[in-house]
């Protein structure tokens, strides 16, 4: 979206969707200005202010009687009371916004600011931003237009469409251009208010759908008046309320041949200010390069930041040492021998208590009962430890004479020498 | 992309409300209706109107396998032609391999392959049939 980019050619379709050859239109450079949500979403909310209506209560609302407060010593609030008798009325309160019949707080005037003024150049900046969102396909559908089988974005038709005067042309034309699914979904959105706006006169509601910008009108606006959702609008009368419906970019627009030409004239490009418009020129970018992927992964960018951490610390879960062995033994690796012996110990004692307590009744143990096993298991043990303990020896002393035998020989081979 | 308030985004949608086993659970993920968005989350890196490339997996019309679709960067501006759609028949293996060569061998957004395989064994596994419930086991003839 920088304005240094070439222009690309955009193709004009004919009402029935086929391209027509050796017609292209460079892109206008209004739909490479910048594209400012903010702008658009203000001038909006301006401009929304400038359709209303004064409301105001009335005048002499809570003040058409003569109350007067009865001060005190009468055990009753100091509120002005209505005066006389023979009524409910009298000697009810009056005047004040907490009294029942009282005038409200401040009573709504209708010298009111309703509407606004918006700072001319905003007020194009706005415009500019709207048209130039139409041109992004991502905005178009992110707004909630079906855009999916639309030939081309910003969609460009030739003038014939301006000379309809049938409904039913309009129809065709719309579908044929893949453009009625959108309006397809206005007929689905149809429905009541929420709220009291009901009773207001602004019963129902409707999506908005495509909008139809043209040059000049040989009964297009008629044509396209019927169907639900799809606006008209003059491109000499550019209306950024109905380009940024609700303050929101991005409004799937159709374009006439002509109106698409005149929009170098009217905005100006870059180089050559607005033919139509009293010096003025489309607004500057501030960033040249806005493609925020390209710009994460520039070389600028890149060499100024820190390494990527890419090591992911998981949250381990802290289990406690006094209950979980590993977790102890972690902290404490000689905590593992200590709980080794210690069984040992433990399985040692209960055995030999067996054994003691067996004795002592001089009951007679069977050869499978688990004391006499771990007895003989025991006694193998220490034979088979003490074995390879005396074969350790043996090697060993083996080992010594075989070293000290080459020993001998190497002496005596120097000797000889 | 942050979703600021002023955005029109439609497709966005900011928490989900769910029912399950009878509890009420709001999901306050944010979502989003976008077309070509693998995990349907409003992120930067899944959303499918972002970036000019996207890949969307979807379930077949006739309920076995998948359509796997792209955007073509080059038809950005063209909507009828930008996005490039395949059709995935073969079974569940078969396609998740053929779906990540696809995305190795063009280098096509490879940072949403894990996405993808996901994406593609959950919309398998909904379109198994479920077995016949066993009639409970065989009663001794009384």
């Amino acid at each position: 979206m920088s304005k240094s980019a070439a222009r690309p050619l955009v193709s004009v379709y004919t009402d029935k969707s086929e391209v027509i050859k050796d017609t292209t239109i460079p892109l206008p450079a209004i739909f490479k200005a910048p594209i400012r949500p903010d702008v658009v979403n203000d001038v909006h909310q301006l401009m929304r202010r400038n359709a209303r209506q004064a409301y105001a209560v009335s005048a002499e609302a809570g003040h058409q009687t003569s109350a007067e407060s009865w001060g005190t010593g009468r055990a009753v609030a100091r509120i002005p009371r209505v005066r006389g008798g023979g009524t409910h009325r009298s000697g009810q309160g009056a005047f004040g916004n907490m009294c029942r019949g009282g005038r409200m707080f401040a009573p709504t005037k209708p010298w009111r600011r309703w509407h606004r003024r918006i700072n001319v150049n905003l007020k194009r900046y706005a415009v500019v931003s709207a048209v130039a969102a139409s041109g992004v396909p991502a905005l178009v559908q992110a707004r909630g237009h079906i855009i999916d089988g639309i030939a081309e974005l910003p969609l460009v038709v030739s003038d014939k469409v301006q000379e309809y005067n049938k409904t039913k042309q309009a129809v065709l034309f719309l579908r044929r251009n893949k453009l009625w699914g959108d309006v397809l979904k206005v007929y689905r959105s149809k429905r009541f208010r929420a709220g009291r706006g009901k009773m207001r006169n602004r019963r129902r509601i409707q999506r908005r759908g495509p909008l139809i910008v043209y040059s000049k009108d040989d009964g297009l606006r008629r044509a396209f008046r019927n169907i639900p959702g799809v606006d008209t609008m003059s491109v000499h009368k550019l209306n950024l309320l109905k380009l940024a419906p609700g303050g929101h970019l991005g409004r799937l627009i159709v374009w006439t041949e002509g109106a698409f030409k005149h929009l170098n004239a009217l905005f100006g490009t870059w180089s050559e200010p607005s033919t139509v418009k009293k010096a003025y020129n489309l607004p500057h970018p501030i960033m040249s390069n806005t493609d925020l992927t390209r710009l994460l992964k520039s070389q600028e960018i890149k060499s100024v930041l820190n390494a990527p951490k890419k090591r992911v610390f998981h949250r381990v879960r802290r289990l406690n040492p006094l209950k979980n062995a590993r977790q102890k033994t972690k902290l404490n690796p000689y905590s593992e021998v200590t709980r080794r012996r210690a069984l040992l110990a433990k399985e040692k004692r209960k055995y030999e208590t067996q054994i003691a307590k067996a004795k002592k009744k001089k009951v007679e143990l069977k050869s499978n009962h688990p004391a006499i096993v771990y007895q003989k298991n025991v006694a193998n043990r220490l034979k088979l430890l003490a074995a390879s303990k005396k074969a350790r020896q043996a090697r060993a002393a083996e080992k010594k004479k075989a070293a000290a035998g080459k020993k001998a020989t190497k002496k005596t081979a120097a000797k000889k020498k | 992309m942050m979703q600021r308030k002023n955005d029109a985004n439609f497709l966005f949608v900011p928490s989900v409300k769910i029912e399950k086993n009878g509890l009420q659970r709001n999901i306050r993920k944010p979502f989003s209706k976008e077309p070509n968005n693998l995990m349907n989350v409003s992120t930067f890196r899944y959303s499918g109107l972002v970036h000019p490339h996207a890949i969307g997996i979807t379930p077949s019309v006739d309920k076995k396998g998948i359509i796997f679709s792209y955007k073509k960067p080059k038809k950005l501006y063209k909507p009828a032609e930008s996005i490039g759609r395949i059709t995935f028949k073969s079974g569940q293996k078969r396609t998740l391999k053929k779906v990540k060569n696809v995305i190795q061998s063009k280098k096509y957004r490879r940072d949403l392959q894990q996405a993808a395989l996901r994406r593609v064994s959950a919309i398998y596994r909904s379109q198994k049939t479920k077995p016949a419930k066993k009639k409970g086991g065989a009663k001794k003839a009384e």
